[in-house]
């Protein structure tokens, strides 16, 4: 636009004034929208300090005609009156999300590695379906998955009818355990592909000359690849350990509601929106400590997480 | 031990030394720390146990450990080191605090700790024992042959076909786990023998370790599973099985005689313990069965001579390919590929889960009103989204056609046939809706429009095709005719309705949302002042989870009743906006508005004459809009939230997504914005790298041939970020698809916002239906099958 009111400036004194107008209209639009984005965290963040009273009473941008603002929501929801507290759901929250990042970046940086640089054949398709798994909805697993944690995997073989158990029943269902160990096997497929696409562009003679002094695949995973990869691999750590610790569907799924022991965070705070009206007070200040991780990571290592996205994105 | 000949190796191993060394003093000085303060201090209600203490003690090592380094890695100033430091080891007491005071952490700790642990080692493990297939053959022999028969005994006595029982003070005690290494101690003998023996001795220690190994299984078969030995079947078998291995390893190129061997172990197994009757046989049959068995397989074992080097070379990276992708591929396969087969075939059983059913499941849903209900179809082409359709298709073809008589004086007959039949589909729907009245389409119109439609598009394809890359539909008459489509699917969104309708809706409207907003926002923050900060904020939604999203919009859409205060955000916008509209300073305002309006008719003027179009229309119809609000203002009879009826002032918040329906089926639309929110700032943040990896020569080239700014927007950069706008809205498609936690959150599926996702949890773990529950998560893994089949094309592109 701004171009083509230089190339038409005979309108003069008046079309400089439209110009310079016209261009500060995306900066304007830009700062409207940061602030529109702003707005329903930062509405959030204000009422969580205001009790039930005050939230009913008046909006939070009147925060500061209240009399009094108070942590008393956050003592509430950390303590174990309510669906037994943020604390527990929190800590729940990190023995699901730390596992779950650090067992599948272990094997998927095998694989990454065997998948670029040992030579077999059909590597080509077996890396495609694995990574075109990426797109596979959750939902189909979970029946089955659940049933496994349940009773164990029993496959009859066929014609001779004999069952033999394929996975011990160990009862995992209500346990974190299960939690973790099904979003290991989620994680795999997109795991798999970033540290592929990292893996794979190293050079060439990196390898070369290492073999040529006698190094075998697996020296040169540990004393080469691996302290390369670091980067790429703080990226998938950061994204895993965000969708895990905000992860829902599966939590709810394989611990259900009803154990507030081991509840991560997330189902704790849906518990309490489930509570229609009683707490509704409260959800503010549980949606921020269910946050606060999260987003600490993503403002200190904002840099990897963006990394991890557009490997995950713009390469393929 | 092997040795290890990458550069730098000295330097690095007397560090590795110094590494543990300082390690293990950390450890035992942390553990003196806790065995010394642990009970008095911090002992919770049951004792700490000695591993707990040296599991603590490891934790409260590796925390100062993790200092150390985090002080070494941050930046070079002394006041960020110190920062880093602080940080660190806060974390690191917090973690030992925490495992020390609390059981679920302790036992959270315990298993993440045994499963890295004995991953890692497995990992290590296995790699390092096929190093020895190189150096020491009899070493990797033995250790394979103890792997193995420790294998074998673990699914033996997993399965309770051997077991061992003692009596011990008059009670019978289960030892089957003994069993387990004793059987790796007779394969670890078996396969250092095999493994250092030569020439015929080889062959009898094969032959006899294997009888010896089977004799050793079949003594402790439980009697359950002690076969009665039928000569025929088993002969039967055996020989086929044999003759079918010979075979197979004469097709591949091998040695006939091993396959033959391999296929008579594996008939003599089916034979026995297949086809025979379980349990009803002797003791002895059932040594003689898995001694023959032992016997069969060691023959087989020392038929061959000992492997040469080059063999072993073979051997060695073919199993090392095997250690590193088993992991991975197991938990891909355990995790997605069996479920989902599982699933499927689940759908088309019965609830029992035991009789084929075929597609009755999916006849049942389909038959569901609340998850497809098309009854109403005819309405799609009265409704007002429609009619808006035809209006902005009609326009943006106008708007087109002007752009392409002012560049090369051409009216493309197709353009003039999309804008002809936009203004048919205006006249006959108004005509329709003025002859149908409110309650619906009766009469006939359907036909001719959808027949409009559908030329409609034939000519946009193909002007499309005939015109790529040159003037018309690229640009703000472009975005017109998408909007109509966009439309034109809320019309058709709002009126068919039902779960697998919703589950469209959302994909059609976040998709193109977050996808047009991003790119939008990328391209206005690019080269803008404080652009990272900007960014910033609005990807940060990212970082939250779908049920804080869902609860953060909640307080947005928050509706008082009637007299209370509003206090979410967009009700009290709306019902202030009204408030002002009736009090004292209503006049006033409407002055300010129409002031505005002349001033903003007075700039959309100038953008046009100088040829921003954008800007000017947009500028106009603000106008417009702030004339009819200032015109309301003036009436005294209230706008937006409230209204006034005898002189009272009637409140009218808007009820989003409630019980109330005023919104109908657009309560659908409201769950979408918290999405949308989240998934815009993941479009910006790739479309922002995207636009940044245009060439700056091909921007400074269309310079100078005098692009203006929102030119090589349309004309340079998007054509070359078309690629990714591509990985973007596939990515957008397969999260949406499922879309799960916000729905559940804020609706639960109630006023008729169900998606596939949590009509399929409802129906598997509510109602416990897990056959229907199968059948809708079937139908959203073959939903998703398309984007799959797109995204391997694109990776073979990029392989290739």
């Amino acid at each position: 636009m701004s171009a083509a009111a230089i190339r038409q400036g005979s309108a003069g004194g008046v079309g400089k004034v439209v110009y310079r107008t016209i261009s500060t209209i995306p900066t304007g639009a830009l700062w409207l929208i940061v602030v529109i984005w702003a707005l329903p965290t930062l509405g959030m963040f204000a009422n969580s300090f205001r009790g039930p009273g005050e939230q009913r009473a008046s909006a939070w941008w009147l925060l500061f005609q209240d009399e009094r603002l108070s942590l008393d929501n956050y003592a509430t929801v950390l303590g174990t009156d309510v669906q037994g507290g943020l604390v527990q759901g929190v800590i729940n929250s990190f023995a699901i999300a730390l596992p779950a990042t650090v067992i599948p970046i272990a094997m998927a940086a095998f694989a990454a590695y065997a998948f670029a640089w040992m030579d077999f054949r059909g590597r080509e398709w077996l890396f495609i379906g694995t990574v075109s798994l990426l797109a596979v909805p959750l939902q189909t697993a979970l029946i089955p998955l659940l049933q496994m944690y349940n009773g164990g995997a029993k496959q009859t073989l066929p014609l001779i009818s004999r069952t033999l158990t394929v996975f011990p029943d160990l009862d995992l269902t209500g346990t974190t355990t299960a939690v973790w160990l099904t979003h290991a096997g989620f994680a795999m497929p997109l795991a798999i592909f970033l540290l592929h696409n990292f893996i794979s562009s190293l050079p060439k003679d990196l390898f070369e000359s290492a073999r040529i002094d006698g190094a075998d695949h697996f020296q040169i995973f540990v004393r080469l690849v691996l302290p390369l990869s670091i980067p790429v691999l703080a990226a998938f750590a950061i994204f895993q350990f965000l969708w895990t610790w905000n992860d829902y569907l599966i939590a709810l799924t394989m611990i259900g509601p009803a154990a507030p022991q081991v509840m991560p965070a997330t189902v704790i705070i849906a518990a309490i929106a489930g509570d229609f009206g009683l707490y509704e007070h409260l959800l503010t200040a549980g949606a921020f400590v269910q946050s606060f991780f999260p987003i600490l990571v993503f403002f200190a290592l904002q840099k990897y997480f963006v990394r991890g996205i557009l490997a995950g994105s713009v390469k393929g | 031990m092997a040795t290890i000949a990458v550069p730098g190796d000295r330097r690095s191993r007397s560090i590795g030394l110094g590494v543990a060394v300082g390690g293990a003093a950390l450890v035992a000085a942390s553990f003196a720390v806790v065995s010394a303060g642990t009970e008095a201090a911090l002992g919770g209600p049951e004792p700490v146990t000695l591993l707990q203490r040296l599991l603590g003690s490891l934790l409260g090592a590796a925390g100062v450990l993790g200092s150390v380094l985090a002080f070494r890695a941050a930046a070079k100033s002394m006041p960020r080191r110190v920062a880093s430091l602080l940080l660190a080891a806060g974390i690191s007491i917090l973690v030992w605090w925490l495992y020390l005071e609390r059981t679920g952490v302790r036992q959270a700790v315990h298993s993440v700790v045994i499963a890295v642990v004995l991953s890692a080692t497995l990992f290590v493990a296995a790699n390092r024992w096929l190093d020895q297939s190189l150096r020491a053959w009899a070493r990797f022999s033995a250790i394979s042959g103890a792997a193995l028969g420790g294998v074998v005994g673990i699914l033996l006595v997993g399965n309770r076909a051997i077991g061992l029982f003692v009596s011990a003070g008059g009670e019978r005690v289960d030892r089957s786990l003994w069993l387990v290494p004793g059987l790796a101690a007779v394969g670890a003998v078996l396969g250092f023998l095999v493994g250092a023996l030569d020439g015929p001795l080889r062959r009898v220690a094969g032959v006899a370790g294997g009888a010896v190994a089977g004799l050793v299984v079949g003594a402790f078969l439980l009697v359950g599973v002690l076969p009665a030995l039928d000569p025929v079947p088993l002969v039967g078998s055996t020989a086929v099985l044999a003759a079918v291995g010979a075979g197979l390893a004469r097709l591949r190129g091998r040695d006939a005689v091993r396959g033959a061997l391999l296929g008579a172990a594996l008939g003599w197994l089916v034979g026995a313990f297949g086809l025979g009757e379980l349990g009803a046989g002797t003791v002895v049959e059932g040594i003689v069965a898995t001694a023959v068995l032992g016997t069969l397989l060691g023959l087989r074992l020392v038929v061959a001579p000992r492997p040469e080097l080059s063999e072993r070379l073979v051997l060695e990276g073919r199993v090392r390919r095997v250690i590193f992708l088993a992991p991975a591929l197991t938990f891909v396969s355990a995790a997605l590929i069996i479920p989902t087969i599982r699933t499927i075939w689940l759908s088309f059983l019965d609830r029992q889960g035991e009789t084929f059913v075929g597609l009755e499941n999916f006849v049942f849903i389909f038959d569901q009103p609340s998850f497809y209900d098309p009854s109403r179809w005819r309405d799609v082409f009265n409704s007002g989204e429609f009619l808006t359709f035809a209006v902005l298709l009609s326009l943006g073809a106008a708007m087109a056609l002007r752009q392409r008589w002012q560049v090369d004086r051409r009216a493309p007959i197709e353009l003039v046939a999309v804008a002809g039949v936009g203004l048919a589909l205006v006249a006959g729907t108004l005509l329709d809706r003025g002859a149908a009245g409110p309650e619906g389409s009766t009469s006939s119109w359907y036909a001719p429009a959808l027949l409009l439609v559908v030329a409609a598009v034939v000519a946009l394809v193909r002007y499309g095709r005939g015109n790529a890359g040159n003037t018309g539909l690229a640009g703000p008459s472009g975005m017109l005719v998408a909007a109509g489509g966009l439309l034109a699917a809320f019309a058709v969104f709002s009126t068919l309705r039902g779960t697998l309708i919703n589950n469209l809706w959302w994909v059609v409207l976040v998709t193109a949302t977050a996808t047009g907003l991003g790119l939008a926002i990328a391209a206005l923050a690019d080269r803008a002042r404080a652009e990272s900060a900007a960014k910033s904020i609005i990807f940060m939604p990212m970082a939250l989870s779908f049920v804080g999203a869902a609860i953060i919009w909640r307080f947005m859409y928050i509706a008082r009743p009637e007299d209370a205060t509003q206090t979410g955000v967009l009700n009290a916008l709306w019902v202030g906006l009204g408030d002002l509209a009736i009090s004292d300073r209503a006049g006033a305002a409407a002055v300010v508005l129409f002031v505005v309006a002349v001033a903003l008719l007075v700039f959309g003027g100038l953008s046009l004459r100088l040829g921003a179009l954008g800007t000017g229309w947009s500028s106009v119809l603000l106008a417009m809009g702030s004339v009819w609000l200032g015109l309301r203002f003036l009436s005294g009879e209230g706008v937006a939230g409230v209204a006034v009826v005898d002189g009272q002032r009637v409140l009218e918040p808007l009820y989003f997504i409630s019980g109330t329906q005023q919104f109908g089926a657009y309560n659908n639309v409201f769950i979408m914005i918290p999405f949308i929110w989240v998934y815009t700032g993941f479009a910006m943040v790739v479309f922002s790298a995207a636009i940044k990896g245009v060439p700056a020569d091909l921007l400074e080239a269309g310079r100078v041939d005098g692009a203006s700014e929102a030119q090589s927007f349309w004309r340079i950069v998007l054509p070359q970020i078309s690629p990714t706008i591509g990985v973007v809205i596939t990515t957008i498609i397969v999260v949406v698809m499922k879309v799960f936690d916000i729905v559940r959150v804020m609706t639960n599926g109630n006023f008729g916002t169900q998606v596939l996702a949590n009509e399929m949890w409802n129906r598997a773990f509510i109602d416990g239906n897990f056959p229907v529950g199968s059948a809708v998560a079937t139908i959203l893994f073959f939903s998703v099958l398309p984007v799959m089949f797109l995204n391997i094309r694109r990776m073979q592109k990029g392989a290739a």
